[in-house]
């Protein structure tokens, strides 16, 4: 099962349990170092965010949306919804997101940052830029103001973003104790709690089975197949990848990069159609 | 057999099961995959440089979930490296109860790279894919997470996240090769190994186990299970009961017993009860799965 973390509204974000009642996870990293991410957004993706500032693009065509998140995640923590049968992570952290709007700019020319940047100088006027300080105490805001006053992303403001960046990360590593860390990041885990206390995932094992000997019989690597998962994940959301490794290994196929040969994927085919009749 | 994966470090209690790695999560019930060891509290002494092409679904599973955000909505084809710098060193399982054999503990460096628009048949790697970004040919990004390592951690990263906003180029690589020493020399450092707490990277599991517990210890091949489920979905599908699959079970090469065990598991029918629109919908939600 991957855990993959979305950013999230601090603010307007309802976690399904009261802070008291999340379970801390017993192992795993209360410390990742600084952490730099970016990810490319739709609009609607960016206003639940609180990029309010960017729904002045909604009349724009090509629009790209970018959001940097520059943080030092804290704690995290596993939150059980019984009633919504919904696991999920939630995870903490004091730093920064920077919301970038580039328009009129073909997407192979935009998809990084710098990029982004690059053509920014060019053209001003088709950039936008919005910032948030998030688990934010008043010595933070004095460190981050050089981008609260950015008024064009480009590579100055880059090289602006990564000062900050590393001033941050130094504050951070002196006051940790003192901070009050902001939800920054979910992951939903797609797996409920099951009809009982215990939770049973036969959907998922029955699922990733199916998957997983599909795959082989179109020929795929896990490597492949597992890439379709993750890249189309709402299709996906039930398979377990491990599981997947597990059903390629048993039909003797236990290299990520090798792709089935005509013997298993005749099996493979088999298996699909015997209850085909 | 024996496999290894590579996992997320996360252990929780799930539900009433304690220690619980939750990237294996829906392999098994819980009970089964649970790593009730403690985790190492100094690093080992073999210090590990690898650098290899992995999956989308890898990079979500180490961390670097960001990069492929990205990727899912440009819709373009992408590859993606991992480098790690990591001191590791592997821990038995102790209970017998679980299809976890052992777990590898981790400490160091891990650098994710992501490039697009390269050509599928092109031979990359991140030298070439920083010798394209710097020509602009390919458009790259990368993410560097720390594992288990301390606060002063940071100081030898400082480079690189002064770096991280910029272009991938061959500049990169040399800036990389710099922190990769200064953390080398952190790693190792004696006065720094009560700061370092290893993280769990990988587990080894054992799908012989995997299959007995996912059968109540009827059979060690996984294929039997995984033939039967099949099985049971496509005979479901056709409204027929679980007696009369069974029946036919072993003339199309499927276990009868097996076979059984799936339409209670799945659809919680035996012998001859009919076939329910739920389970019905259940099997058509299944089938079509990695028709894709």
């Amino acid at each position: 099962m991957a855990v993959a973390w979305r950013p999230v509204n601090h603010l307007t974000y309802q976690s399904p349990v009261k802070d008291g009642e999340k379970s801390r996870l017993t192992s795993g990293s209360t410390y990742n170092g600084l952490s730099v991410s970016s990810f490319y957004f739709k609009l609607d993706a960016m206003l639940e965010l609180g990029f309010e500032a960017m729904a002045h693009f909604k009349s724009e065509a090509d629009v790209a949306f970018f959001m940097l998140e520059v943080a030092c995640y804290t704690d995290e923590f596993v939150v059980q919804d019984v009633t919504a049968n919904q696991t999920t992570l939630e995870r903490y952290g004091i730093g920064f997101r920077i919301g970038i709007a580039n328009y009129k700019v073909a997407f192979s020319a935009a998809s990084t940052l710098a990029a982004v940047a690059a053509n920014a100088e060019l053209s001003l006027s088709q950039t936008g830029i919005e910032v948030h300080a998030k688990g934010s105490t008043p010595e933070i805001q004095r460190i981050l103001a050089p981008i609260f006053e950015l008024t064009a992303f480009n590579t100055e403001a880059l090289k602006k973003i990564s000062g900050c960046a590393t001033l941050l990360a130094d504050y951070y590593a002196a006051h940790a104790e003192e901070l009050t860390p902001a939800l920054l990041q979910i992951a939903d885990l797609p797996v409920g709690m099951g009809k009982d206390v215990v939770p049973d995932y036969w959907f998922n094992r029955f699922y990733s089975n199916q998957f997983a000997v599909e795959s082989i019989y179109r020929g795929k690597t896990v490597n492949a197949a597992l890439s379709q998962v993750a890249e189309i994940p709402d299709m996906n959301q039930y398979v377990v990848p491990s599981f997947v490794n597990a059903v390629y290994a048993s039909q003797g196929i236990t290299d990520p990069y090798t792709a089935p040969n005509a013997t298993q994927k005749t099996i493979a085919g088999q298996m699909l159609g015997a209850g085909r009749y | 057999m024996q496999i290894s994966l590579a996992v997320s470090p996360y252990v929780a209690t799930v539900g009433i099961v304690e220690n619980v790695v939750l990237s294996l999560l829906g392999m098994v019930p819980a009970e089964h995959i649970r790593l009730p060891v403690p985790a190492p509290t100094t690093p080992g002494n073999e210090l590990d440089f690898m650098l290899e092409e992995v999956d989308a679904q890898m990079m979500l599973d180490v961390g670097f979930s960001g990069a492929v955000t990205f990727q899912s909505n440009m819709k373009a084809n992408a590859f993606y490296w991992i480098s790690d710098l990591a001191n590791s060193q592997v821990v038995n399982n102790t209970d017998d109860q679980s299809i976890i054999v052992d777990a590898t503990y981790s400490v160091g460096m891990r650098l994710g790279i992501f490039a697009t628009n390269l050509s599928a048949s092109m031979n990359v790697n991140a030298y070439t894919i920083a010798s394209k970004g710097s020509l602009n040919l390919a458009s790259t990004a990368y993410q560097v997470l720390v594992l288990g390592a301390g606060l002063e951690a940071i100081t030898a990263l400082k480079p690189l996240i002064a770096n991280s906003t910029a272009p991938f180029t061959v500049e990169t690589i040399q800036v990389i090769g710099a922190v990769q020493s200064e953390m080398d020399s952190y790693l190792t450092d004696d006065k720094n190994q009560g700061k370092l707490s290893p993280i769990l990277s990988r587990v080894t599991i054992d799908t012989d186990r995997l299959s007995e517990f996912s059968t109540g210890n009827y059979s060690p091949d996984l294929m039997q299970p995984s033939k039967a489920f099949i099985f049971a979905l496509e005979r479901a599908y056709r409204s027929k009961t679980a007696d009369s699959a069974a029946h036919d079970a072993s003339a199309h090469g499927v276990d009868a017993t097996l076979v059984q065990q799936a339409y209670l598991e799945i659809f919680g029918l035996s012998g001859s009860d009919p076939v329910t629109p739920q389970a019905l919908n259940t099997a058509n939600s299944i089938l079509p799965a990695g028709r894709i």
